[in-house]
């Protein structure tokens, strides 16, 4: 190799070597995974539950037919919402005026015969009682009479006889007379108020403007009739659910969730149909079945509709434990045990090195977000925040952003 | 006969000392796993004894070894121009100051000369150890401790280049300097247009024995410079250790390659130099 030869690859080796340390940063940082470093701390998890349910009325309330009355026009509509006085069905004018007619009628009846049910009783056992005193008082007559050895004894014995048969007669088959003239009456009574309710009833709806009317506030659930037919006493005509007493709903959760709520906590939930509007519902009941756990909830809102679901989110913030980390820190293995990227910051002899450490964590507890740990780490180490998002090697070197 | 014994003996001695060399040449070659399978027990200082022997070519031809020193490693190619503006500063200074000081000791008259021409050579006698602590003072005072010029400066001032120089500026025949006189030339223009162009190539050996001296040096720039990021490369392949020998290797060829390569563009001034010092490189 002549002297020109080695002269101009020496050029080249160090134009070589130039154009590698101008490039070198670059480089290196083009070549390098680049993380995000945090330092473990204490803190509390939250709890998330986020689940959706269907939801129940609490109570529903069942209109029936009146008596024999057409449906003329039916106005109510399933899902529809209700306030108190809202017209449900329309009905028969004529219809309702006959059965006015007829149950003041029949009233009238039971009127009358309530007025002589109330004479017998007035007269009550009076044959009986009056006999009896007659009896009485012939018998102390005729006692005073023998004392003054006016009459035999045996006068005297027949007239305590006759006496004491009349007392018998009296207090027995009297006071039986008595009673059943007395349940007669309570039976007419009854039946009096009843058909007074019944027209007071069929009255209301005359007044009403021959109108069915819902008497609660809430939704309707089911319509059960339909125009022409004859509502029938004691059918259903139309289900509504009753917004008072709110609405419930069932979520099944993990058993964990046990540790963070209690009946009566508070919680809030979205309907899908009104995510405008917040609203909250309470716990009113938890089952546990072992590794789940239901909680019943009440929503008390005027505003639901029995086809709505309602989207739960309850948020509840764990003890305070000494090491918390983000889950996007956290690798799981093929093993399914727990690892982080501890940083190490090495001395050598270029200066110093960032260099990622695989360490194995203990999982005691994770919410949506972070994850407590309890063993590996030490409090205040760093650790590679986004570790699920570059590819790492064991001591391998890092920049940090 | 006896030359035949001679060469192969002398063959035998050759390859014995270029076999270092080639070890790192080759071993430059291997993936950074086996290095470790390999030396880790000597690097580590195992005690249990398991040593595989020195394997001299890789299984695997690789090339991560350079990629690691290269591309993943700035500080390194910062540390090499450390050692380049070190080095060139210093042979450019020396040369300068050498040249100038060997004129004066060889070519000019003056009294005591000789006597402080010892006095220098003693200096020279004396080992680094000796003097580095009235360097150091010396530096502290004009507060170029952690500073280039500490080192530049002691390597520029250094008496071999005024020995090797003086010695052959001494070989100069004197009626070169008188006939320069005769037809006025002052010392400078004697020095500029007689000396220097007849030690051309006495400058050059100087200049590679300076290379091969200052590329080497490890106690200067660790006494005199305290930020890392100063050090020279000589430095860094000392303090390699334990953590990163498994790019030792690599790193070694890349130090060693530009004085190969200047060696090899300047052997016959290097023997010359060598040969005229009476001295090793």
């Amino acid at each position: 190799m002549n002297k020109e030869k080695i002269g101009k690859l020496t050029v080249k080796y160090f134009i070589i070597i130039a154009i590698l340390t101008i490039l070198s940063n670059s480089i290196y940082n083009l070549s390098l995974p680049k993380i995000h470093v945090c330092s473990v701390e204490s803190s509390k998890l939250k709890y998330l539950v986020d689940e959706v349910s269907s939801i129940e009325a609490e109570k529903q309330l069942i209109i029936s037919g009146i008596d024999m009355v057409k449906i003329e026009e039916i106005y109510a509509k399933p899902d529809q919402m209700v306030k108190v006085g809202d017209a449900l069905f329309k009905l028969s004018s004529v219809d309702i005026d006959r059965l006015i007619s007829d149950r003041e009628k029949k009233l009238k009846v039971l009127e009358m015969q309530r007025d002589v049910l109330e004479l017998k009783q007035n007269e009550g056992a009076e044959v009986e009682k009056n006999e009896y005193l007659r009896t009485k008082k012939n018998y102390e007559n005729n006692l005073a009479l023998y004392n003054a050895n006016s009459i035999a004894r045996v006068t005297l014995e027949d007239s305590e006889q006759i006496y004491k048969v009349a007392q018998l007669n009296y207090e027995s088959k009297g006071s039986q007379k008595v009673k059943n003239i007395e349940i007669d009456i309570l039976t007419n009574q009854m039946d009096i108020e009843e058909k007074q309710m019944s027209l007071d009833k069929i009255l209301e709806v005359k007044d009403n403007g021959y109108l069915i009317s819902s008497p609660i506030n809430g939704s309707v659930d089911k319509v059960l009739s339909s125009v022409g037919e004859i509502a029938e006493e004691g059918r259903e005509l139309i289900r509504i659910n009753d917004s008072s007493r709110g609405y419930g709903a069932k979520i099944t959760v993990s058993s964990k969730s046990l540790n963070y709520f209690s009946v009566n906590d508070e919680i809030d939930v979205v309907i899908p149909r009104l995510k405008d509007t917040p609203l909250s519902a309470t716990i009113v009941h938890i089952t546990n079945h072992g590794t789940t756990v239901d909680f019943d909830i009440i929503i008390h809102s005027d505003l639901l509709l029995v086809s709505d679901t309602v989207n739960v989110k309850m948020i509840k913030s764990s003890i305070k434990y000494d090491m918390v980390i983000p889950k996007t820190a956290l690798c799981e293995g093929s093993k399914g045990e727990y690892y982080v990227w501890r940083v190490k910051n090495i001395d050598k002899a270029l200066g110093k090195e960032v260099l990622v450490e695989k360490t194995l964590v203990t999982v005691i507890d994770k919410d949506l977000l972070n994850a407590a740990i309890k063993s590996g780490l030490n409090y205040n180490d760093q650790y590679v925040l986004n570790a699920n998002e570059v590819t790492l090697e064991n001591n391998g070197r890092v920049i940090i952003e | 006969m006896k030359k035949i014994i001679m060469s192969i003996i002398i063959g035998l001695l050759a390859v014995v000392f270029i076999l270092p060399l080639l070890l790192t040449f080759f071993n430059s070659f291997m993936e950074p796993g086996q290095i470790k399978s390999q030396y880790e027990t000597i690097i580590n200082g195992s005690s249990d004894g398991s040593f595989n022997g020195l394997t001299l070519l890789p299984k695997w031809i690789s090339l991560k070894q350079y990629y690691q020193v290269l591309f993943l490693k700035p500080e390194f190619l910062k540390m090499f121009w450390n050692s380049v503006v070190m080095v060139f500063s210093i042979i450019v200074g020396q040369v300068m100051v050498s040249s100038l000081a060997a004129y004066g000791f060889s070519k000019v008259k003056f009294k005591f000369r000789e006597l402080i021409f010892y006095i220098y050579i003693l200096l020279m006698l004396l080992p680094f150890q000796v003097t580095v602590v009235p360097n150091y003072l010396i530096a502290n005072y004009f507060g170029l401790i952690d500073r280039y010029e500490s080192i530049i400066f002691m390597g520029v001032f250094h008496v071999f280049g005024v020995f090797l120089l003086r010695q052959f500026m001494k070989k100069i025949p004197e009626e070169y300097i008188e006939a320069a006189k005769l037809d006025g030339a002052n010392h400078f223009q004697i020095f500029t247009r007689i000396i220097l162009p007849m030690s051309k190539n006495y400058i050059a050996s100087l200049a590679v024995l300076l290379l091969i001296e200052y590329w080497n040096m490890v106690e200067q720039p660790l006494i005199f410079l305290k930020d890392s990021k100063k050090y020279p490369l000589s430095l860094y392949l000392s303090q390699i250790g334990k953590s990163e020998f498994t790019i030792s290797f690599a790193a070694s060829m890349i130090y060693t390659i530009p004085v190969i390569l200047i060696y090899l563009y300047a052997e016959k001034y290097f023997v010359e130099g060598v040969k005229n010092s009476g001295l090793k490189g």
